[in-house]
């Protein structure tokens, strides 16, 4: 939605953001090494490094799978939601930075190659090395510039490997150091990680199933609901051949537009008429109910539905 | 586009409860040990 380029948009929100994940990064490390030192004297700087930043990078992957599922099941998250793609990047670069000092400390010193010898071990280092893949993929087309070229169909689908990203690293640690370390906390704790994220993804997609089937209606005028059973400025979201419209309310006039943002495939009914234009409540994109296009000098538009109220009620034509 | 997009996310997480069952009964019975275990050897700091 810019008329000239600039690699990224820097706003006082997003350098907050990035200050608390950083802060919250370093803390986690210099807890985990200084209580690693104390505890396992032992240790070497280089276990603890490689393992402080291996479950930083665990513990920050769980957080960023659980952003989706916790604002589509309450709005009061979706700040978090906002840049999640630099939490994304940073568990990326936190994961490479763990796969590297594992490479050199238990493949570098051999006579033959590194990546021959990770592989060569057939271990569950390989594991990580095909989760790392994934997540540099990812990390590297993190930006709108990829979303726009790949389109959002595709970028979405790609992301999407999150899931099997995932799967590995647990399966990685699983069969790595929960190998050796056999404290049950230990076991317990990445559980109980696992349990709340898909506990939190199935339940945001069984309220949803729940919302589009009380909304499905047959082909032609729906009568979607009563006027004032949508907040002025707020949408009401119903399912239309399959596809989610959000129907706005200004004052005694209502539009329906796609619940689907031209952005990033954001839902539009979660926002809310801003200065007359609706906006998207994931990264402020705007469209005017009237038309379904963006105000000039932008080009992006979603498509529009017709809608009318009669006799207080909200009715939308499908066609 | 975003309604069978997240279709998808919910079947997927349905999957991953028994994938990732899977790995944690199979890694957890198929443990072994991978450090010597003489106490007094210390595997990252070899005396």
């Amino acid at each position: 939605m810019s008329v000239h380029y600039q690699a990224v948009y820097w706003n006082p929100d997003k350098k907050r953001y990035d200050a608390v994940l950083a802060g919250g990064v370093l803390l986690y490390l210099a807890l985990f090494i200084g209580v690693g030192a104390t505890v396992h004297p032992n240790a070497t700087i280089e276990t603890l490094l490689i393992r402080g930043l291996g479950t930083a990078a665990l513990l920050l992957l769980h957080i960023i799978l659980s952003i989706g599922p916790l604002a589509r099941l309450d709005a009061r998250f979706l700040p978090l939601l906002y840049n999640r793609r630099h939490a994304g990047v940073t568990m990326f670069l936190l994961a490479l930075a763990h796969g590297t000092f594992s490479l050199v400390q238990f493949h570098a010193f051999g006579n033959v190659s590194p990546l021959v010898s990770l592989f060569g071990s057939g271990s569950f280092q390989v594991l990580g090395f095909g989760a790392l893949v994934i997540l540099f993929l990812m990390a590297a087309t993190s930006h709108d510039f990829w979303l726009k070229n790949l389109s959002p169909a595709i970028w979405k689908r790609l992301h999407m490997l999150v899931y099997a990203a995932y799967a590995l690293i647990l399966l990685h640690v699983c069969f790595g150091a929960l190998q050796s370390e056999r404290s049950p906390l230990l076991l317990g704790t990445l559980m109980l990680g696992a349990a709340i994220v898909t506990a939190l993804h199935v339940a945001a997609g069984a309220k949803e199933h729940r919302t589009d089937a009380k909304n499905r209606e047959a082909d032609g005028f729906v009568d979607v609901c009563r006027l004032d059973e949508i907040a002025d400025c707020r949408a009401k979201v119903v399912v239309l051949n399959g596809e989610r419209v959000a129907v706005f309310r200004q004052g005694n006039t209502v539009s329906a537009l796609s619940n689907v943002c031209a952005h990033q495939n954001g839902p539009l009914g979660e926002g809310k008429i801003i200065d007359g234009c609706v906006t998207c409540p994931w990264h402020g994109y705007q469209y005017l109910p009237e038309t379904g296009k963006a105000p000039a000098p932008f080009t992006e538009r979603v498509p529009k539905y017709p809608a009318q109220v009669r006799d207080g009620r909200v009715l939308i034509c499908v066609r | 586009m975003i309604q069978p997009l997240r279709r998808v996310h919910y079947w997927t997480w349905i999957a991953m409860i028994a994938i990732l069952a899977a790995a944690f009964i199979s890694s957890t019975a198929s443990r072994r040990d991978t450090t010597p275990r003489n106490a007094g050897v210390h595997w990252e700091k070899p005396r």
